[in-house]
């Protein structure tokens, strides 16, 4: 088999790897990018975009935070330009996102259906309650580094992730039982 | 500490970013009230289950297979320069609209006074320029009114009861041709 060429940018903490890149995070930066933008076309430009700019700004990678929280931050930067271009879906199409979110089909049906009524009802929130809520839930990152990553204070955060919650509160089937009290 | 703090640092505490004696303050407030502890536990709950949903729903997707090599082609593909510059702003001029503004009256402000003071020795050189053999001369004289009140009885005025005075600012101009110097 031949030896696949590895492309190395230098960089303070540990050279960046390309393949080690998307191999690692490359998948779970897609899901979040989708969950964020809510179309899987447009998520694997984003995430394409995410790991050319990793390259080329690789230098200002210093290392006090993880490579996939950097990552994250670059695609959270585009998604944002990509909203303000207007090239958002409409999402009240729900089948449109509904063929963007599909299950493992093995797995159970109705935690496939919550999981895909959830999945679609993050995209109806307002981006600034979807990102909080992508980045706590799904990125699992810590309040004072979704602010960083959003540029708002840690209040801020703490503000939209409770109202978010409670819009989330609205839009998915009680069945789910996930504001069990 | 009491619920309303602890409520107001659950997520804090379960990052475990708190300072240890915050920490400290808010594991022990969880011991004592149930409530809370209730809504910690409840917290964690959500937390799980919705990680846990939104990774099934997301489960089916992965990156398209050719994306390391579209990495690596647009990596040396060059990018126009004045496109990464108009994107720059634009994303400057987003995210900190009150400051753009604010850059932008400044601006505004500081080519006004460029303006003011590139047009000041023009003004001053029409007002008084001794080798053209011009001058001018501005004359500020307040006038002063005295109005008088009159007492009248019948047809005959008796006597000035009151007299008030007011000023008014006037400014006299005068241009003149100066005759030429003597040799």
């Amino acid at each position: 088999m031949a030896e696949v060429p590895r492309v190395s940018v230098s960089q303070r903490p540990a050279p960046l790897d390309l393949q080690e890149l998307i191999d690692s995070h490359g998948d779970r930066l897609l899901r979040s990018a989708c969950l964020l933008c809510g179309d899987e076309t447009e998520a694997q430009d984003l995430v394409q975009e995410t790991f050319l700019q990793a390259l080329r700004s690789a230098d200002r990678f210093r290392g006090d935070s993880a490579v996939y929280t950097w990552l994250h931050g670059i695609l959270l930067n585009l998604c944002r330009r990509h909203f303000r271009k207007g090239k958002r879906l409409v999402l009240a199409e729900d089948r449109v996102l509904r063929e963007s979110f599909q299950p493992k089909p093995a797995e159970g049906l109705d935690q496939d259906f919550y999981a895909t009524s959830l999945a679609c009802a993050v995209q109806k929130l307002s981006p600034e309650h979807r990102e909080v809520i992508v980045l706590r839930y799904y990125g699992n990152l810590k309040i004072q580094e979704i602010a960083r990553q959003t540029g708002v204070s840690k209040g801020t955060v703490k503000s939209r992730l409770h109202y978010a919650v409670r819009c989330l509160e609205q839009l998915i089937p009680a069945e789910m039982n996930l504001f069990v009290s | 500490m009491n619920c309303r703090t602890f409520h107001g640092l659950l997520h804090e505490y379960l990052d475990e970013t708190l300072d240890a004696e915050l920490q400290g303050a808010a594991r022990q407030h969880l011991q004592q009230c149930n409530a809370c502890r209730n809504a910690f536990l409840r917290e964690q709950a959500f937390a799980t289950s919705m990680r846990q949903s939104l990774d099934r729903a997301t489960a089916g997707l992965s990156l398209r297979p050719g994306m390391r090599q579209d990495v690596l082609d647009a990596l040396g593909s060059k990018r126009p320069l004045l496109g990464a510059w108009r994107g720059a702003w634009q994303d400057l001029i987003a995210s900190r609209p009150a400051g753009s503004v604010a850059a932008l009256v400044g601006a505004a402000l500081v080519l006004l006074c460029i303006q003011y003071y590139r047009r000041a020795p023009n003004e001053a050189a029409r007002h008084g320029n001794a080798q053209t053999g011009h001058y001018s001369c501005v004359i500020n004289v307040p006038i002063s009114t005295r109005t008088h009140v009159f007492r009248l009885q019948g047809n005959a005025v008796v006597d000035s009861i009151a007299d008030e005075s007011s000023v008014a600012d006037a400014r006299l101009s005068e241009e003149r041709e100066q005759p030429p110097p003597r040799p």
